[in-house]
């Protein structure tokens, strides 16, 4: 009979202690919110896998969200991040509590895993484009001004600098650059987190065939839309090694904090273009990059946890950051539009929108749109121009914004 | 309205990122338009040179080579088409000139050997 109860007291110990116990004991208060999220993260798993969103970066946040929402008895062991800075981090490290995914973190929060990313991306990317019309700069300048004009929008909804400048660069368009400089901008302190922005980041860039196209439609005129333009002129491949190496001197002697990104991207561009180090080149954008993916996705997917996750300051980013798509895109745009005049029709509009730096997603959506008015129009090349430029301009914002944002007081 | 920043501190930061992403990008559209400028007038000088595509029975021999010039062009020939014959597809060889030399055989082997996989 003593052996039964014993038994018993086991099992009931046993249930109390599992994720199912104790999102029940809980439920009111953090319970329903670990449910909640866990069906977000089944839905965006869906999204990556069947829909294809972004799959190479929303399938690792996903299930970073899915683990981190799992409940555990002793908060301090679960898979959610536990610090919010590197001092935080110290204090964790001593108490010795350090978890998988807080280890992984690190390297969000020290900045390190989005620069090794664009290392990955500066050696896929061709630079050719721009080289030969670099007067795409100017559509890739032009398209971040979303960045600023979302930045305003946060800053009417009540956000502070560091918050505003980490949702206002959603309308970058680039994954990497947005964590970047919410990693760095964001504390314990913020209402938001970086998971947010990463999962809007994501979501959005994966939605740009969608958000694009009738905010082309609705700038342009169907004469704008089928000027066909004049072949790019050939690179050499001096231009294309001088390159990387002036445009990292340039930026990084004017602004240093767009140092470190603009200084990755351009390594790994200059790897992929001096042709002596095929092997580095290959392994930045293949091996190295995969490894950095798998773990700057689960871990920033790990800060997503319900209390952080679930608030109203979640539907403000999530609404900022479609503004921030669309103004990026309208400007790009409107700026490809004075160019058409300049020029005396030259410049197709639509490639102005491809400065949002979704490579190579937006330039497609260029295409796509142009091959509307004219089957004929082979505008991809084109748009690449622009496309590219948005990175190293997104990159620049970026630096703006961690250079201007902390020192600002309300 | 504006609760956690300023609106002016808002506008400040938005005009000077504005205004910075432009000018950086302008200097580099400037750096690089001087760029095409520099490689229009390198490829000008070029472009006065007659064509050098000839069919091989007519390729005119270069003027450093000092042995028999057919027995070079056709091991030459027989060289670069033994390397492209894995594809099936039919070759012909039209002009054969010599390269400007920038590496030297030996800087190019040891790229080459730096290049090759781990587990060859």
């Amino acid at each position: 009979m003593e052996f039964l109860t014993q038994f018993w007291d086991a099992i009931l110990k046993l249930v109390n202690e599992s994720g199912i116990g104790v999102m029940v004991a809980n439920f009111t208060s953090t319970g329903w919110q670990n449910l909640v999220m866990l069906g977000v993260a089944c839905l965006l798993i869906y999204l990556a896998i069947a829909k294809g969103f972004e799959p190479l970066l929303l399938l690792p946040i996903a299930f970073g969200m899915l683990l981190a929402n799992l409940p555990f008895m002793n908060p301090a062991e679960n898979l959610a991040v536990h610090y919010h800075d590197i001092p935080g981090f110290v204090e964790l490290f001593k108490t010795g509590d350090v978890t998988l995914i807080d280890m992984l973190y690190l390297g969000v929060k020290a900045g390190i895993y989005p620069p090794l990313i664009f290392l990955g991306v500066g050696a896929m990317t061709d630079f050719g484009p721009l080289i030969a019309n670099p007067k795409s700069f100017i559509l890739g300048a032009a398209a971040q001004i979303g960045i600023f004009a979302a930045f305003i929008g946060a800053a009417l909804l009540g956000f502070n600098a560091l918050e505003a400048g980490s949702i206002g660069i959603i309308g970058g368009a680039d994954g990497p650059t947005a964590i970047y400089v919410a990693s760095r901008l964001l504390n314990k302190d913020s209402s938001i987190q970086v998971g947010t922005i990463a999962v809007a980041a994501y979501s959005y860039m994966a939605l740009v065939p969608l958000i694009q196209p009738p905010i082309m439609r609705l700038l342009t005129t169907k004469k704008e839309r089928s000027v066909v333009m004049e072949q790019l002129r050939p690179v050499s491949k001096t231009e294309k090694i001088l390159f990387p190496i002036l445009v990292t001197i340039v930026v990084s002697l004017i602004l240093p904090s767009a140092a470190s990104l603009v200084g990755m991207l351009m390594l790994g561009n200059l790897m992929r273009e001096s042709g002596v180090v095929d092997r580095l080149s290959k392994t930045a954008q293949n091996e190295l990059m995969n490894i950095i993916v798998i773990m700057l996705g689960l871990s920033v997917g790990a800060t997503t946890d319900g209390p952080s996750f679930l608030k109203l300051e979640t539907l403000k980013v999530v609404g900022l950051g479609l503004f921030a798509f669309a103004m990026g895109t309208a400007f790009g745009v409107l700026f490809g539009k004075i160019m058409y005049l300049f020029t005396g029709g030259k410049i197709n509009p639509l490639i102005g929108s491809a400065g949002v730096s979704a490579v190579p997603m937006a330039a497609r959506v260029s295409q796509k749109v142009g091959q509307e008015e004219n089957p004929g129009n082979f505008l991809l090349m084109h748009a690449m121009g622009p496309n590219v430029a948005g990175v190293i301009g997104s990159a620049v914002a970026a630096g703006v914004l961690l250079s201007m944002c902390p020192n600002i007081n309300i | 309205m504006f609760s956690g920043i300023s609106i002016g501190n808002t506008m400040l930061i938005t005009a000077s990122g504005i205004v910075i992403v432009f000018l950086v990008l302008l200097l580099l559209i400037i750096i690089f338009a001087l760029f095409g400028l520099f490689s229009k007038i390198k490829s000008k000088p070029k472009d006065k040179k007659p064509a050098e595509v000839k069919p091989i029975t007519k390729v005119q021999p270069a003027a450093t080579v000092q042995n028999n010039d057919d027995e070079l062009i056709a091991v030459i020939s027989a060289a670069a088409l033994e390397y492209l014959s894995d594809d099936g597809k039919t070759y012909a060889v039209r002009s054969i000139k010599r390269s400007k030399g920038e590496r030297s055989p030996w800087a190019t082997a040891g790229i080459l050997q730096n290049n090759s996989s781990f587990t060859k």
